[in-house]
């Protein structure tokens, strides 16, 4: 019997959406209503994946669970869902950023019914992504998840942006259409639907193949910063204030990302891979450039930015490589990275919002008056450039020790990358932590509430779970 | 034999009889819109229930044919107007008007439509055509303002043409036919001789006018002035109902009559289907009045309509239907919105009264923004669904020229909606606009389930469509 476990991942968000939708914005409970939908949502999802886990072999690198849904009769099409250990360490991060981001929130926000909603909506959609296992299913919650993204960025971006909403949009229906040529090339290919494993085997007619994975590469390459198109996504992340949705501009390279593991190591045809340097050597060139110009940026959110790019990046230089035994440390890697982000993206805008309250145009100091956002701060901002009490630093090493061992100078330009990026990072903690740079204003600063410092402590615990036993959740 | 025969007109007569009630009504002075509003609906449901019983009866077998091809574009049409004639009451309301001559020339136009839809011979071809013509021109001249509008004057002058030149085309295979103009037997004449210029001209004067009609390029000049100088209802019927109908009957034709000509017209649909891709694209983000946009929005999906008719094979032509049915749903959505944006009893068709729109109203500018996603094609919305059909007749054929311009044009189309988009979040508030009405609200949640529903095929409903969709071929 075919059990649909997993389209409950999928659809336990989506009601959640829908019914934040259908909640009275008129009633003086309704927030709280929203609020709890919200929580109640992201509490059963994540109990569903950690009893997915449960369900799945840890030792099996290949897809498990495969669930099937007929869709039409007419171009027949049937809809493949599996996951393997890497996508649902990826699914149980997104759950657990948004989990966290939920909590930290707590109904302090404008709009909040939309960016629940939306939230919801691009929670349930990434899930969908995660879990597709053939082409067409990968492209329908790829091309869908342009949806929530767009709502959310026109809701929250600055009005300034507008006209760089427009151009983002219309960038990403680029990528969408040609993934969607591509995938209509590879379903004419059998009349029927391909597995993405199998996606490499098909054999196309002279140059059709080129054209494809072409199509492939740019529709994954739209939802990545690489130069040169970063523009539109690091104008539009930096421009975000709300955490929320700083954690879903920050979450759209990881589309990109995951486009690239599941089509470039074992499935794309030898003639396309002979070009894999090409896209490395645009990476590391990505990579510098975006590192250098965040040594020279004063606002704490780009550098930020320019962390999670050059780490994206990193790991797609990483996919790049001609092996594929660096999915799992990159899954493990990313499982923390998220977290980090996530925790990094709310302690920030705690800054920013205390700064705005106070009245202080320079941050210079003003950790010295918060002593739980200084210590989370701190320790997040390590953790995230390699303290080694998280799975980033020991998959990161692996990563890093893979590049070397394929190329020594591309192994040195990404370490000079992340150095660089780190140092920005940590030149903005001395700043904020610097005393002799405070202003008087800065001892009315309002330190972190205890729960949301209980969160970060948890979340930091997870991941020093993790550090040493990365599934340690599996029972 | 004749008892039998009106019975068969049932679901045409019924709506007579709706025409006769609404007359009646407007005799003895009913002014409630939604009196008119509910009396047509009730008598269009009427007709649609006879159609379904009397599916395959047909009155004259000599002019008319109906099969499950003719009710499955009925029973859209008809849905289509039901709808547009519950929403039609509302702005009648607003406008103190009972609305009673818009409601007898939509019945009217509904009758017309049948007639088109069942021909299966020339004659009651063109004299549909010209009456549909004179209908579009009563509809276009409703219009509550004071200074005349030359829109109506202009439409017939430019429809009187268009019948002309199909009462030529008519004429000439008249006389070749020695008066059978029956579809079957023009084809079997274009088949035999195929090289003959006059007959191939002859074809042309008949499809041009539903090119036109239709609002093809290059014969879309009344396209944006049906849309755009018409009162909202109007051009709701001129942007959903009426194209459902004749997109019907273009199909019809190209399978029962213009197969033979396959070679002769396929490069020239191509040729109109592109330049409506084009046109309607540039149109759409030249254009500032939402109705407008509309229309040149249509313009684009139905080029790509009859690119997929170029073909001539009914694979692709049940892609195309399928791509129509679900822009058509889309559409209505976009429509269904535009009925609830009244800043102070006054409706809005101007690009800049969304400003600011999802502050106030953000259930229905998401409304909007569902049917504007599904314009572009994103899945899991309706137009996704006939998207992928077209793309892949598109590659299957070999027009990958042509798909490379429908989807350059398709991101051009996406800037017109996105500047919407960016309109109704981005800018500040400048109207303040009227409470919603609940009735819209329904509507819209409706048609937007119908959107998002429809893309997930429930009870395999595109294999009863197809079912009924190949009965044309029969």
């Amino acid at each position: 019997m075919n059990s649909y476990l997993l389209l409950l991942l999928v659809i336990i968000p989506l009601i959640g959406s829908l019914f934040v939708l259908a909640a009275r914005s008129d009633r003086l409970y309704a927030p709280e209503n929203v609020y709890n939908v919200s929580l109640l949502s992201q509490i059963t999802n994540i109990g569903v994946i950690l009893y997915i886990f449960s369900q799945c072999d840890i030792t099996e690198t290949g897809m498990q669970l495969v669930e099937k849904l007929s869709w039409t009769d007419c171009p027949p099409v049937i809809l493949h869902f599996g996951v393997d250990i890497f996508s649902l360490m990826l699914i149980l991060s997104v759950n657990l950023a948004f989990f966290i981001g939920e909590i930290c929130l707590h109904r302090l926000t404008e709009r909040s019914k939309t960016l629940v909603a939306s939230g919801l909506l691009f929670v349930s959609l990434i899930n969908g992504y995660f879990i597709a296992a053939d082409v067409i299913t990968f492209y329908i919650f790829f091309a869908a998840l342009s949806a929530p993204l767009i709502i959310l960025i026109s809701t929250y971006g600055s009005q300034r942006k507008k006209t760089v909403l427009v151009r983002f949009s219309l960038y990403n229906l680029i990528g969408a259409l040609l993934l969607l040529v591509s995938v209509v090339m590879m379903y004419n290919v059998r009349d029927e639907n391909v597995f993405l494993n199998a996606a490499g085997k098909l054999s196309f007619y002279g140059k059709e193949k080129y054209f494809v994975w072409l199509g492939i590469f740019f529709a994954f390459i739209s939802r990545m910063p690489i130069w040169p198109f970063h523009y539109w996504i690091s104008s539009i992340n930096s421009s975000l204030k709300n955490p929320l949705v700083f954690i879903v501009g920050n979450l759209i390279p990881l589309i990109g990302l995951y486009g690239f593991i599941r089509f470039w190591p074992n499935t794309v045809p030898a003639a396309i891979a002979v070009y894999a340097p090409v896209f490395e050597i645009i990476c590391i060139v990505t990579m510098m450039f975006i590192a250098l110009v965040s040594l020279s940026h004063k606002d704490m959110r780009y550098k930020l930015f320019a962390y999670t790019t050059v780490y994206y990046l990193l790991y797609l230089t990483g996919v790049f490589l001609p092996t594929d035994v660096l999915k799992q440390n990159i899954g493990y890697s990313l499982f923390a990275y998220i977290i980090i982000i996530t925790v990094l993206s709310f302690l920030v805008s705690h800054v920013e919002y205390q700064k705005k309250v106070l009245g202080i145009y320079g941050s210079g100091g003003i950790l010295c008056y918060m002593p739980r956002t200084s210590k989370c701060l701190s320790l997040f901002i390590l953790a995230g450039i390699g303290l080694p009490v998280t799975p980033l630093f020991w998959n990161n090493f692996i990563i890093l020790s893979e590049i070397f061992n394929y190329n020594l100078i591309l192994g040195i330009m990404v370490v000079l990358s992340t150095f660089i990026v780190a140092l920005s990072l940590l030149e903005e903690l001395f700043r904020l932590k610097d005393k002799s740079a405070a202003s008087s204003a800065c001892v009315l600063g309002t330190d972190l509430s205890t729960l949301h410092y209980a969160v970060y402590i948890g979340s930091l615990l997870i991941l020093f779970f993790s550090f040493f036993k990365p599934l340690w959740f599996v029972f | 034999m004749l008892w039998r025969h009106l019975i068969y007109t049932f679901p045409e007569l019924v709506l007579l009889a709706g025409i006769i009630h609404l007359l009646l009504l407007y005799l003895l002075s009913y002014d409630a819109a939604r009196v008119y509003a509910r009396v047509s609906r009730f008598w269009l449901l009427m007709s649609l229930f006879w159609s379904i019983v009397l599916y395959d009866k047909t009155a004259g077998p000599a002019f008319f044919e109906n099969n499950a091809y003719t009710l499955l574009f009925k029973l859209l049409t008809g849905f289509l107007a039901y709808i547009m004639l519950g929403l039609s009451a509302l702005w009648f309301g607003t406008e103190n008007r009972t609305g009673c001559k818009y409601y007898i020339l939509v019945l009217c136009a509904l009758i017309v439509n049948s007639l088109l839809l069942a021909s299966t011979h020339l004659l009651p071809l063109l004299l549909c055509y010209c009456l549909m013509a004179y209908i579009n021109y009563r509809l276009l001249g409703i219009s509550y303002e004071k200074l005349p509008s030359e829109t109506p004057a202009r439409y017939m002058g430019v429809s009187g043409a268009m019948a002309l030149m199909f009462a030529m085309g008519f004429l000439y295979l008249h006389g070749r036919l020695d008066g059978n103009v029956e579809y079957s037997a023009i084809s079997r004449l274009f088949a035999e001789e195929e090289g003959s210029f006059p007959l191939y001209a002859s074809a042309v004067a008949v499809v041009v006018p539903f090119l036109y009609s239709l609002g093809l390029a290059p014969f879309h000049f009344m396209a944006e002035d049906k849309a755009g100088k018409g009162i909202l209802p109007v051009s709701h019927y001129f942007a959903l109902v009426l194209p459902m109908a004749l997109w019907g009957v273009l199909i019809k034709m190209d399978v029962q009559l213009l197969s033979p000509y396959q070679a002769e017209f396929a490069p020239v649909y191509a040729g109109f289907a592109l330049l409506s891709v084009i046109f309607g694209a540039m149109g759409a983000n030249a254009r500032i009045n939402l109705h407008r946009i509309m229309a040149y929005s249509s313009m684009y999906h139905f080029g790509m309509v009859l690119l997929l008719l170029s073909f001539f094979k009914l694979e692709t032509d049940f892609a195309a239907f399928v791509y129509l049915l679900v822009v058509l749903l889309s559409l209505n959505g976009g429509y269904l919105v535009f009925y609830s944006l009244k800043s102070h009893g006054e409706y809005l068709a101007s690009i800049t009264s969304l400003a600011g729109l999802a502050e106030t109203r953000p259930y229905t500018t998401g409304a909007l923004l569902v049917s504007l996603f599904s314009l572009i094609g994103l899945p899991p919305l309706a137009v996704f669904m006939g998207q992928f059909g077209c793309i892949s007749d598109l590659l299957r054929n070999g027009y990958f020229i042509s798909l490379g311009i429908v989807l350059f044009f398709l991101l051009v189309l996406a800037k017109a909606y996105l500047e919407i988009i960016k309109t109704a979040y981005f800018e500040k508030k400048v109207k303040l606009y009227d409470a919603e009405n609940r009735i819209i609200s329904l509507y819209t949640v409706f048609c937007m389930a119908c959107v998002v529903i429809v893309a997930f095929n429930p009870g395999n409903l595109f294999q009863i469509l197809k079912d009924m969709f190949y009965v044309v071929s029969l």
